[in-house]
């Protein structure tokens, strides 16, 4: 184990030096683009594209006006690519072939997928797909629109300051003020409230979106809508959904840049990956494991664990002050936050963080040794251990004549009993008036 | 009989019933004294029985006092073999005052003694 992890290192060492430009995925870079010419002009998109390219991603296209086309994500159930970017799709011809089953196939076994929605057209499999999921684009012909935004030609614009919600995901912390335009044609979501959805960018306060129909009822209202909603399945692999396919032309890019840049850098697994790389627990004064000597109730015991970050390149260790660790059995019975104790002395590319010595409670049964990080932005972490946890066994009680409390009710046995010698011997020394005693009682009865 | 008690408790003050209960308490200690008199046996016994009340009392006043019953089996054993030596004690003395047909004084003794012992011998294991 060890030994391949050094392999792992070299390698990642040796493909740093030889690339050494932008920043690469954790998993993989295989990019396969499904887009529809009937519906926008791929050339409109070239710096996106370009950007990807820096990215390292080993793009291919797949142009769906031509009937004939075959979307194949796997062969033989081997993942042909790691990365999906859907634009819309016109027509029902292919929601056999992007079905949302063999999407969320694609997106359980690993892959992350983009997938864009427009007012425009009604790209069903997508759509379908993003309901499973908890994001609910709003439908054909309702678009965003925003009556307060003093622009002539109807784009709209959100600031970063107001609108980004994941402060994670969103790294460019200095620009707070810049903003970001959506184009004129926008699609708001509403979202469900799982776990795993992640909110990225909400629509303004003075938002709503509407159709062309006078008497439909909005999709959203204000801050109800969302343009751009991420989702980070249990096994890391990540979905992003956008309300605008403009937000990605050649028109806006440059004003969009930075954010379309963290966006890809989260979606496709460059940055905010974390792992274990080592996890233990043993005895706190003799540095035995589990395995060397069990462990019993109220025994101490220390427990560590070890988080590696990836940075594009190489992993470093990660560090944060809000991981946490827990022994439950049904309900934790301890939560302590783990400090951060340095660079892991095992793994160099990993920060050790430790509970410190915790005595184990005085309960015995099986207990699980959990460290369960979840923050939206972030990987996942469920790390658990479960084991046994013995009681006393019958000769390692404390003897009464060890406990303080012990000695008053020691005391009393040895009166009583020295008493009773005395008595008995003082029975035996006295006189035999027995009889006449009886007797005399017995009168006076 | 009854009836004329009854009349006579309905027609009683208080005076009356305080009277007739020192009346009783003085007579059962008059009687106990003469019983006791000349028997040092006895008179033994009854001391020996006062200081297992007293240390059985003192015991469970200290877990009230520290709040606390933890090494709660020593508890028990210092309770319980003044419970035990003192139910021994009182059937020692029962024998002594109306001995059982057949069985002599002093074969009540040393069923005493004997009993005594396993009562120590359980207490001091429970304790350990």
């Amino acid at each position: 184990m060890l030994g391949l992890r050094y392999i792992q290192c070299f390698l990642l060492l040796l493909c740093s030096i030889i690339v050494n430009v932008h920043a690469k995925s954790a998993i993989g870079s295989r990019t396969l683009i499904v887009f529809d010419d009937r519906v926008d002009d791929l050339s409109n998109y070239s710096n996106f594209f370009n950007l990807l390219k820096d990215h390292e991603f080993d793009i291919t296209t797949l142009e769906l006006s031509d009937k004939s086309t075959k979307i194949n994500l796997f062969e033989k159930d081997t993942r042909l690519y790691d990365n999906l970017i859907l634009f819309p799709v016109k027509g029902k011809l292919y929601s056999k072939q992007l079905a949302a089953k063999k999407l969320i196939h694609f997106n359980e076994d690993g892959g992350n997928i983009l997938a864009l929605t427009i007012p425009k057209v009604s790209s069903d499999p997508i759509h379908l797909y993003l309901n499973q999921l908890g994001i609910y684009p709003s439908p054909r012909t309702q678009s965003l629109k925003d009556l307060f935004q003093d622009s002539n030609n109807n784009n709209l614009q959100f600031t970063a300051k107001e609108s980004i919600e994941n402060k994670i995901i969103y790294s460019n912390e200095n620009a707070e003020d810049s903003i970001y335009n959506f184009g004129d044609s926008v699609s708001a979501a509403l979202l469900d409230n799982r776990e795993q959805i992640i909110p990225l960018l909400k629509a303004s306060r003075t938002s709503f979106t509407s159709g062309n129909k006078t008497r439909e009822i909005n999709w959203t209202d204000g801050t109800q809508g969302y343009l751009i909603a991420g989702f980070q399945n249990l096994v890391n692999a990540r979905s992003l959904w956008l309300g605008s396919v403009q937000f990605l032309s050649n028109e806006h890019f440059k004003q969009n840049l930075d954010l379309i840049n963290d966006l890809i850098q989260w979606n496709f697994q460059e940055k905010n990956i974390i792992k274990v790389t080592n996890v233990n627990h043993y005895h706190t004064e003799s540095n035995l494991s589990y395995d060397e000597l069990p462990y019993k109730v109220t025994d101490n015991i220390t427990y560590t664990i070890s988080l590696s970050q990836w940075d594009g390149s190489k992993w470093i260790p990660f560090i944060t002050d809000d991981l946490q660790f827990e022994l439950r059995q049904v309900d934790p019975y301890y939560r302590i936050t783990m400090k951060p104790q340095g660079v892991s002395p095992i793994d160099p590319q990993a920060e050790l963080y430790s509970t410190g010595d915790f005595k184990l409670p005085n309960r015995h049964g099986m207990f699980t040794f959990l460290t369960n990080y979840q923050r939206s932005g972030l990987s996942f972490i469920h790390q658990s251990d479960v084991k046994a946890i013995r009681h006393l066994a019958n000769d390692e009680y404390p003897r009464s004549f060890e406990i303080p409390n012990a000695w008053v009710y020691l005391a009393s046995i040895a009166t009583v009993i020295i008493s009773f010698i005395a008595f008995v011997l003082f029975f035996i020394a006295t006189p035999a008036s027995v009889s006449e005693g009886v007797t005399t009682a017995k009168k006076t009865n | 009989m009854a009836p004329v008690i009854q009349k006579k408790k309905s027609v009683a003050s208080k005076d009356d019933i305080q009277k007739d209960f020192m009346e009783a308490i003085n007579l059962s200690i008059s009687s106990y004294k003469s019983q006791v008199r000349n028997n040092k046996k006895l008179r033994l016994i009854d001391i020996f029985a006062t200081m297992l009340v007293v240390i059985g009392v003192f015991q469970t006043a200290f877990v009230g006092l520290i709040q606390d019953n933890y090494p709660f089996n020593a508890f028990l054993a210092g309770f319980i073999i003044c419970v035990g030596q003192f139910v021994l004690l009182m059937c020692l003395r029962l024998q002594l005052t109306h001995p059982f047909e057949g069985i002599s004084k002093s074969k009540a003794f040393g069923e005493f003694v004997v009993a005594s012992l396993i009562l120590h011998f359980t207490c001091l294991h429970f304790i350990n």
